[in-house]
């Protein structure tokens, strides 16, 4: 075998087991619907910011599906340029006096380190600490 | 300088370092989709929910309202999927009572690349099932691979330390021993967690025959 033949053998032999190696994953999506919050007598804003200040605090990350459409998005992620390995949604809706919002999250189990009931769980609790609108950067 | 012309050399660590970081990467993903809301100005939320329900189960299976009385609507999928292990979509609808009618919202989510469609597609496809417009079919899932492979690990492992020691691993992310103990299995490219008398960290070999590691062997029929 020549040096030139040896080398296309390796490379062959080297694609061909990180081609195998790298075969599609099986892992668990979780989702789950999480608490419904209302609130009375803010206005619609204030559930914006704290959807925002929610994600930003929770996930790193946020943005807004549509401008004005009060749905807030969250992508998680187990490194920074890793794939998402979980997401959120916070959607805010007018009521009478006030404002309804409600927590959607998913997670990829492994690798994501939080079940989709665990995020809703911290972004309730994030959204609920949140300054109040006007506070919220 | 050895025999090995450079080109040829370079050729090889640049093929290694494309393919090591295609390895490195996550191989799967989370998809998300929100932001389609109808808003209907006529309509009682009883309907809402009906349409919610019958729009989800076109796609999706398993759909049941998140708590009782909260008018939001949660479905998995694909269809058919039979377990944990194989469910990487689900779909969303939330139903909002309006002054006048009411507000609907859909949310999607997908794991790629296991799954056969994008989360917006399905959005797309269960929002146009609620609105009555038309819909475009979805992939089906290809069949689940079976026999030695390394994108699951169903079938039947036998140990390689004790031969009494058998299991039976399913579709749904479940594990049957020789004595009828049960427990789960996971798999992240070729990290495996299988629960069966605690949890235990092992890797399946490259081509899907050998679970090993935490002092367990283990060998597929295949």
């Amino acid at each position: 075998m020549t040096s030139r033949s040896r080398t296309a053998f390796f490379a062959a032999a080297v694609a061909g087991a990180l081609a195998l190696g790298s075969a599609p994953a099986r892992a668990s999506l979780d989702t789950v619907i999480g608490p419904r919050t209302t609130v009375e007598n803010k206005p619609f804003a204030d559930c914006s910011a704290r959807a925002k200040a929610a994600l930003q605090s929770t996930m790193q990350n946020a943005f807004e599906a549509g401008a004005g459409s009060g749905e807030w998005i969250g992508v998680g992620r187990i490194a920074a340029g890793a794939d998402a390995s979980s997401s959120a949604v916070i959607e805010c809706h007018p009521t009478g006096t006030g404002y309804a919002a409600s927590f959607t999250c998913a997670a990829e189990i492994p690798p994501s380190p939080d079940t989709a009931a665990s995020l809703c769980n911290k972004l309730y609790a994030a959204f609920n600490a949140a300054p109040a609108a006007g506070g919220a950067k | 300088m050895s025999r090995v012309p450079s080109r040829a050399r370079t050729f090889v660590a640049l093929l290694f370092a494309g393919l090591l970081a295609s390895v490195t990467a996550a191989p799967a993903a989370v998809d998300l989709s929100t932001g389609i809301r109808y808003v209907y100005e006529s309509g009682t939320m009883d309907e809402c929910a009906t349409k919610a329900q019958a729009s989800l189960s076109a796609f999706l299976q398993n759909t049941h309202e998140s708590a009782a009385g909260s008018m939001e609507w949660i479905a998995e999928g694909p269809m058919g999927a039979s377990g944990p292990q194989m469910l990487t979509a689900s779909g969303t609808v939330h139903c909002y009572a309006a002054a006048k009618g009411y507000v609907v919202t859909f949310t999607c989510v997908a794991e790629t690349p296991a799954n056969p469609y994008t989360a917006d597609a399905l959005c797309l496809d269960i929002a146009h099932t609620f609105s009555g417009k038309a819909v475009t079919p979805l992939p089906t899932p290809s069949p689940v691979p079976t026999g030695c492979n390394t994108q699951n690990l169903i079938g039947d492992w036998q140990s390689d330390d004790d031969p009494k020691v058998k299991l039976k691993m399913d579709s749904g992310g479940g594990l049957t021993d020789q004595d009828g103990v049960s427990g789960n299995w996971i798999l992240y490219g070729d990290s495996a967690n299988l629960t069966y008398y605690g949890d235990h960290k092992l890797k399946l070999s490259p081509d899907g025959k050998h679970l090993s590691g935490s002092g367990y062997h283990f060998t597929r029929k295949c």
